[in-house]
């Protein structure tokens, strides 16, 4: 698996570093221009800040997206390009393939989510503001006084929520990502020799997706107010998904 | 060095060397290439150089020497053997393409010795 | 000398179509093999199965000892007829991925087979002909020390002076270790690097053996030998 994250790593960190600057900059901008309050909704809405809000939501949305697109990538390459007559010899398990790339895009996203909350509280500080709009109350302050307490708040008060939200957005951005990786998977074994189904993959993860949704809602109702029960369910699906992707590998998909 | 396909190539070895031996470009006692040297440079199979040498050492010419190479057994009456066999070998072949292409006894005499006469003059 | 590679009854299907059709042969260590048949004869399907990239339907096949898993695919080199490297590459990039995923690639080997073949190492995937290309990748697999080369086609495409440049390279690497298996149409630039001839037809054998006592029994050159084999059939 080192060598997969070496390799991953090497071939991703320019457009990694692109991304932050792409990141940064925009961010900067909304900062820099004032609008940062006007950011999310209220105050005076210039084409300035019509195009910085397309931009922010573009970058900050697309970024997810992007991680995503590289885990289906990395399956593209060993199934419907020439590379895969270069992957498929490696002499490498599956699960040191996808584990070992899976990583490296969750190391990526991690330092993204780190950038993304830097520059998020960067914004949510600036004094001003709608009183509805998040921590209405630091609002009033000063900028640095406003960017201390919400580090505080976060870091220090409720710190332990931190560490809950986290887990669980990992587990569940785990589950997505490998519904996707086994959807496609399954469907690059089913239709082996034949033109691949992209738009029955596409159904397929839907239906995934809107049964996962319905049990989590039909589960958080039953009277238990624990997230950890689904989240747990979710995070052994996200396990089951992972090797089952990586069975479909080793025995079934062939180059 | 050119091989013709049609003939296993060992034996265009052989002969080759044996050639090298008739004319004096390779004497007795003299160091023939190792396998793989030969191999490259002929661009063939070490394998088929390995089955000529081997041949080579079953009929007498070449002698293996532990750790320093193979040679060329140093025997006088071995290049007169050669010369006979070989030039066997060239006739035979020569006979048949000649009668093969429709000349007749006479007239394959005739021209060896017409050729032969251009060549003294 | 021991068996390298064992092949029994190897059957190859896509869906109805079979490419390999019950192949059996073995090929002793340190010998190099010429796999010929026209096109679609299942030579590369073959060669795949062998590499370990495609799953046989029936049959067995066994690399000193090991059935084909990924065990035998770091002693397992394959050179497909396609590039397999990724375009955004430079030549140093794919040397590096070779090395760090191949415990039996040799860098030293590799920078002088780049020499001879003439290519730099920053040159970009992306900008190399095809030539070039067929060219690393030949250097890239024959810098690593591997039990048993597969060869598609490594002649395909290139000019007559590096054609031979890769028959020297072929011999070159040759060793009483390992084996090569090499499939080629341009039986006459190669044969001469051949100890033992297969011939496949819609993937059946139809003539196997030495390569020299193939030319001495037929009197022809195991090009003309193809030609005739062939001509006969289709």
């Amino acid at each position: 698996m080192k060598a997969v994250i070496r390799q991953q790593i090497k071939a991703r960190y320019k457009i990694f570093l692109g991304n932050l600057i792409l990141l940064s900059t925009v961010s900067l901008s909304v900062l820099v221009s004032g609008n940062a309050n006007a950011l999310f909704g209220g105050g005076s809405r210039s084409l300035l800040t019509y195009w910085l809000q397309i931009a922010f939501v573009a970058i900050y949305m697309g970024i997810p997206i992007y991680c995503l697109a590289s885990l289906i990538k990395l399956i593209k390459s060993m199934v419907f390009q020439d590379t895969k007559y270069l992957l498929l010899s490696l002499p490498r398990r599956s699960y040191s393939i996808f584990g070992g790339t899976f990583l490296t895009v969750l190391l990526e996203f991690a330092l993204y989510a780190v950038c993304m909350f830097f520059w998020l509280s960067l914004i949510a500080a600036v004094p001003g503001g709608t009183k509805d709009y998040f921590f209405a109350v630091l609002k009033t302050g000063s900028f640095l006084g406003n960017l201390k307490a919400i580090y505080y708040f976060i870091f220090i008060k409720r710190f332990s929520a931190l560490i809950q939200i986290v887990t669980i957005m990992l587990i569940y951005g785990t589950y997505v990502a490998m519904v996707f990786n086994f959807s496609f998977s399954l469907f690059a074994a089913l239709f082996k020799h034949k033109k691949f189904p992209k738009i029955l993959t596409i159904v397929f993860i839907y239906f995934v997706f809107d049964i996962s949704v319905r049990s989590l809602l039909a589960l958080s109702s039953i009277g238990r107010a624990s997230i950890w029960v689904p989240a747990g369910i979710t995070g052994l699906l996200a396990i089951g998904f992972f090797v089952g992707t990586c069975y479909l590998f080793e025995k079934k998909i062939e180059g | 060095m050119q091989f013709t396909g049609s003939i296993p190539i060992y034996e265009q070895i052989m002969r080759y060397i044996k050639k090298e031996i008739i004319t004096g470009e390779l004497n007795g006692e003299d160091k023939i290439p190792s396998v793989r040297d030969l191999a490259d440079r002929l661009s063939v199979n070490p394998n088929t150089v390995s089955r000529a040498y081997q041949e080579l050492e079953r009929e007498g010419l070449t002698e293996t020497r532990r750790g320093m190479g193979t040679y060329i057994v140093g025997d006088k009456t071995m290049k007169d053997r050669i010369k006979k066999e070989l030039s066997q070998d060239l006739v035979l072949d020569f006979v048949e393409e000649m009668k093969a292409s429709g000349f007749t006894a006479e007239e394959i005499i005739g021209f060896v010795s017409e050729r032969l006469e251009k060549e003294t003059l | 000398m021991k068996n390298l590679l064992e092949v029994q009854n190897l059957t190859k299907k896509y869906g109805s179509k079979i490419a390999v059709d019950d192949v059996s042969f073995t090929l002793e260590q340190g010998k190099i093999l010429g796999l010929l048949g026209p096109n679609g004869s299942g030579k590369t399907t073959l060669l795949k199965v062998l590499a370990g990239i495609q799953h046989p339907n029936a049959g067995t096949a066994h690399i000193l000892g090991n059935s084909i898993g990924v065990e035998t695919k770091g002693q397992t080199a394959f050179l497909s007829d396609v590039n397999p490297l990724f375009t955004s590459m430079k030549v140093d990039d794919a040397i590096d991925f070779y090395a760090d995923f191949f415990t039996d690639f040799d860098k030293v080997k590799c920078d002088e087979l780049l020499d001879f073949m003439k290519l730099s190492k920053n040159h970009r995937i992306k900008a190399m002909s095809k030539g070039m290309i067929e060219k690393l990748n030949l250097s890239l697999i024959f810098a690593r020390r591997a039990r048993l080369f597969l060869l598609d086609e490594p002649l395909g495409g290139v000019d007559p002076v590096a054609r031979e440049r890769i028959v020297t390279t072929i011999i070159k690497t040759y060793s009483e270790d390992s084996s090569i298996i090499i499939s080629s149409h341009l039986v006459h630039d190669v044969e001469n690097t051949f100890d033992e001839v297969l011939m496949l037809h819609e993937g059946k054998i139809i003539l196997s053996g030495d390569a020299e006592d193939l030319r001495s029994s037929h009197g022809l050159s195991i090009n003309d030998l193809f030609v005739k084999t062939f001509q006969e059939l289709l």
